[in-house]
């Protein structure tokens, strides 16, 4: 008993010390950036001969990194590219001492920018760098792009499914319940759950949508994805047993992960909810590939349609996904990965 | 992962009493002080150790003496107050290692069924080291290697667990569960609970 006791926690150590792969074809390596207070890891899969990096910043406020290593996209992604998915601050594995003052969309964007930097010291300048936002992380990296300082050093910018603007994503997501529940109705889908969304949506006057109600449009824009799940109109892939160990034998501890996470998302909150990047897109004059789905009730397509016009880019691409709705690369992995490697192909 | 922890919690309480028939004979003379250690298992997941020296500075013994169908019944009853130092780490695999010391008040009851049962209060330090540290300041970007974040660390603990005492010597096995509250984590206060399964032996 008592050797079965020190054998376990000594395995462990060994398991852990195991953990870094510094093959340079399939690296596996965790590394720490410290900014302003806070330690936050950035987790390195892939292969780093490609000298591309893809930089993952995750949604929420209050996910991680490893959320998104999940799916078949990022097993194509990384035997190509590296992949370096970072847990921002207070959320994931992110720790240290810091003050509420600190957790705002400019100092996360500065995180952010750290992050890059570090990342470039460590493989070298060489290495391009190329961000991925989804979600909140879409709102974080446009933050980080119309910065003309931080722009520079970055190849390329993809936005999938990104929250830049919550006033125009609370009026169109609204217009857009009111459209799509008409048109569920009138085709006889989930017609009792389609009504009550319409009753509701018409309730809402679209030029004075409060915070209370913002909050419910999150809600029931992820109760509508079910819905359209149910009658086909989305698709999504079966976990893996590739998605099974990754959540094993992830280095997120998901209790610390959760508390930490939704703290954080409280004090983001009220920030968020007045950021509107539209006036500045065109600020970002690198390669951009906005990804939307189209059934995306969370941050509708309108977002990508009005943003792909203001961008000043030369090469850019917004892509609306037929079967998708908030999660593009889990409805539609395999096309997700697809345009990604394109895009980064051609720069 | 929840069901094979439920299984694995109800075995070790089957087994509790179906040898809780052996009660003690003669009033027990409990060592001052004993060793413990434990598996230390972060939310169950990250797995670690734990070190500890349980030293009562305060003891009990109830005796009741009970007649029942002609045949006398002698119960005893240890209560305890006991100092806890401890020691113990744990890993989040692929991320961090964590080590803590701390110091605990607990008390303890023992049945005549040599079952017991104890909780306890306790406050220290953790650390969280971490490896591949790059610090990005107004100088620049430097490169830690190992960094370390210290946090105060208070702690509860309730826990079940069986002692015998053979020839004077003492064993048994315990589970308790526990948590840490590292202060300050972030902007607040993190939960750490853990489940710790072990041996106690003088």
């Amino acid at each position: 008993m008592k050797i079965k006791l020190i054998a376990l926690p000594l395995l462990a150590f060994v398991f852990n010390a195991c953990y870094q792969n510094l093959d340079p074809q399939n690296l596996k390596q965790t590394l720490y950036v410290t900014h302003n207070e806070s330690t936050m890891p950035v987790y390195l899969f892939g292969n780093s001969e490609s000298k591309k990096i893809i930089l993952v910043i995750h949604g929420g406020p209050g996910g991680n990194g490893m959320e998104y290593r999940s799916g078949s996209y990022t097993q194509t992604l990384e035997e190509k590219y590296l992949m370096a998915y970072w847990d921002q601050r207070g959320q994931g594995m992110a720790q240290g001492k810091q003050t509420e003052e600190a957790f705002t969309i400019a100092n996360l964007a500065a995180d952010l920018n750290a992050v890059v930097l570090t990342l470039k010291k460590r493989f070298g300048d060489e290495y391009e760098m190329i961000l991925m936002g989804h979600s909140w992380g879409g709102l974080l990296g446009t933050a980080f792009m119309v910065n003309p300082e931080y722009q520079k050093n970055i190849s390329g910018w993809i936005e999938a499914n990104g929250a830049h603007d919550l006033p125009l994503l609370n009026k169109t997501a609204i217009e857009k319940f009111r459209i799509e529940s008409k048109k569920q109705i009138d085709a006889g889908n989930s017609v009792d759950e389609w009504s009550g969304i319409s009753d509701w949506a018409e309730n809402i006057d679209i030029n004075d949508i409060s915070s209370a109600e913002s909050v419910e449009i999150n809600e029931k824009a992820f109760e509508v994805e079910g819905y359209l799940q149910n009658d086909g109109f989305l698709e999504f892939e079966d976990p893996s047993f590739r998605d099974l160990k990754i959540a094993l034998f992830s280095p997120e501890n998901p209790l610390t992960s959760f508390l930490s996470g939704n703290i954080t998302n409280v004090l983001l909150d009220a920030e968020i909810e007045q950021s509107s990047l539209t006036a500045q897109l065109y600020k970002i004059n690198k390669p951009c590939l906005l990804i939307w789905g189209k059934y995306d009730f969370v941050v509708p397509a309108a977002l990508g349609e009005s943003a792909i016009n203001l961008i000043s880019s030369t090469n850019k691409k917004l892509v609306i996904f037929e079967k998708s709705g908030h999660s593009t690369m889990s409805n539609e992995p395999e096309k997700f990965s697809k345009e990604v490697i394109n895009f980064i192909e051609s720069l | 992962m929840v069901k094979i922890f439920l299984l694995f919690v109800s075995l070790f309480i089957t087994s509790h009493c179906l040898f809780s028939q052996n009660t003690f004979k003669e009033k027990p003379d409990w060592p001052k002080g004993n060793y413990r250690i434990a598996y230390y298992g972060n939310i169950g997941v990250n797995p670690g150790i734990d070190l500890g020296y349980e030293f009562a500075f305060l003891e009990n013994v109830k005796t009741k003496d009970r007649t029942r169908r002609n045949r006398e019944i002698i119960k005893y009853k240890t209560r305890r107050l006991e100092i806890v130092p401890e020691f113990g780490m744990f890993f989040d695999l692929g991320s961090q290692t964590s080590v803590f010391e701390k110091i605990n008040l607990q008390y303890k009851k023992i049945n005549n069924h040599r079952f017991s049962f104890t909780g306890s209060v306790g406050a220290g330090y953790l650390q969280n080291i971490l490896r591949n540290v790059y610090t990005f300041d107004d100088l620049g970007i430097s490169e830690q290697g190992m960094q370390l974040y210290n946090y105060f660390a208070p702690e509860i603990k309730v826990g079940i667990g069986r002692i015998h005492l053979r020839n004077g010597k003492m064993g048994g096995t315990y589970l308790n569960f526990s948590s840490q509250f590292l202060f300050n984590y972030n902007t607040s206060i993190l939960p750490a609970p853990a489940i710790e399964l072990g041996y106690r032996f003088k």
